[in-house]
């Protein structure tokens, strides 16, 4: 009985406090790696975040359940930037066909790298 | 029976105060409509986050900013050019000063990158208290159309994110110690973000993308505390 009343305590905040809980992506620790890539542009700094993206991309969360704007483009990005070329390019189309409206952007990014022709 | 309706009135008064917690928006009787028509005649989709104006001596900043900004737009429900391959880019074109495009078109950007909107956004002032429990910033967010050169969104003022811990006395001081001021200085920036993008009306990848014009809006002008 003395069980049953305090469920009183979780149900009631728990059915209030559901505006607080859902976001479309999951983005583990993207702000903080990205911001020590920027600020120190280090091998370690882009090994990390190399790291994050290949394990956030394989566990697709949130509300959409889909990876976040960018991710596939940034790891694709950073992987031809270490010359792997062919799993980098592979990347970027992902996050094309994910997000087709990326497509003249992708394409821009590609041609600066002189990937145009791939 | 007085028992029971004492654990409902408990739970109602947690309930509350979780809910005071989901918004810090004032009601003003405006609505997102009718403060930011433009986003409902140009719907854009896709948008370019600028390099930060800092007009402020605190050089990291912009840095702070630039990487606390497309989370908060995406989460709103815009695609966001990836801000890692786009500040590299712009810097190959020569293209990374803000200051060059904030008055002048941008239709160049919509050409070449598919952006349907750049959002620019000028630091004027970042301080910090002295045992940096506080920081204050003056800061503007401006988002203009890359296909008319409109002002879709315009917010500026004044903000004091406190970071101060809720415990106080010598624990207090102990859990502020701990967390190290770049991340203080990260986390005042999302906060500064996410509060501002908050009266951004939702964009496609949102359900109530189109739906939401009736919401209240904040106001271009805002001055608020944030506690942390």
């Amino acid at each position: 009985m003395l069980k049953k009343k305090y469920l009183y305590l979780f149900l009631i905040p728990l059915f209030f406090s559901s505006c607080a809980t859902s976001t479309l992506y999951n983005w583990g620790k993207y702000e903080k790696r990205t911001y020590k890539y920027f600020s120190h542009l280090s091998p370690s700094a882009t090994d990390k975040l190399i790291s994050f993206y290949r394990s956030n991309i394989v566990h697709p969360s949130g509300t959409r359940k889909v990876v976040a704007p960018g991710m596939y483009a940034e790891y694709g990005y950073l992987l031809l930037m270490q010359g792997k070329r062919e799993i980098g390019i592979q990347m970027l189309e992902n996050e094309v066909r994910l997000y087709p409206e990326s497509e003249t952007f992708i394409k821009r990014i590609l041609k600066s790298l002189h990937y145009e022709e791939e | 029976m007085k028992k029971n309706k004492c654990y409902v009135l408990v739970g109602v008064v947690v309930s509350l105060f979780l809910l005071s917690a989901c918004s810090q928006s004032t009601y003003t009787g405006l609505t997102l409509a009718k403060a930011y028509p433009k986003m409902y005649e140009e719907k854009p989709t896709t948008i370019l986050v600028m390099p930060p104006i800092n007009n402020t001596e605190e050089l990291e900043a912009k840095d702070y900013f630039y990487t606390s900004l497309a989370l908060p737009l995406c989460e709103r429900g815009y695609y966001v050019l990836s801000p890692l391959l786009a500040l590299d880019f712009l810097k190959s074109e020569s293209a990374y000063d803000s200051e060059l495009f904030i008055k002048g078109k941008l239709k160049a950007f919509h050409t070449y990158l598919g952006a349907d909107a750049l959002l620019f956004t000028t630091i004027d002032a970042w301080n910090k208290s002295a045992v940096g429990a506080t920081i204050e910033v003056q800061i503007t967010y401006e988002l203009r159309s890359a296909r008319t050169n409109s002002i879709l969104f315009k917010r500026h003022g004044h903000l004091v994110i406190d970071k101060h811990s809720n415990q106080g006395g010598l624990a207090g001081l102990l859990a502020d110690a701990i967390v190290t001021g770049l991340s203080k200085k990260i986390t005042a920036a999302r906060t500064c973000n996410g509060y501002v993008l908050s009266d951004l009306p939702d964009g496609p990848y949102q359900t109530k993308h189109l739906k939401d014009g009736d919401s209240p809006a904040s106001g271009a002008v805002f001055d608020a505390v944030l506690r942390e």
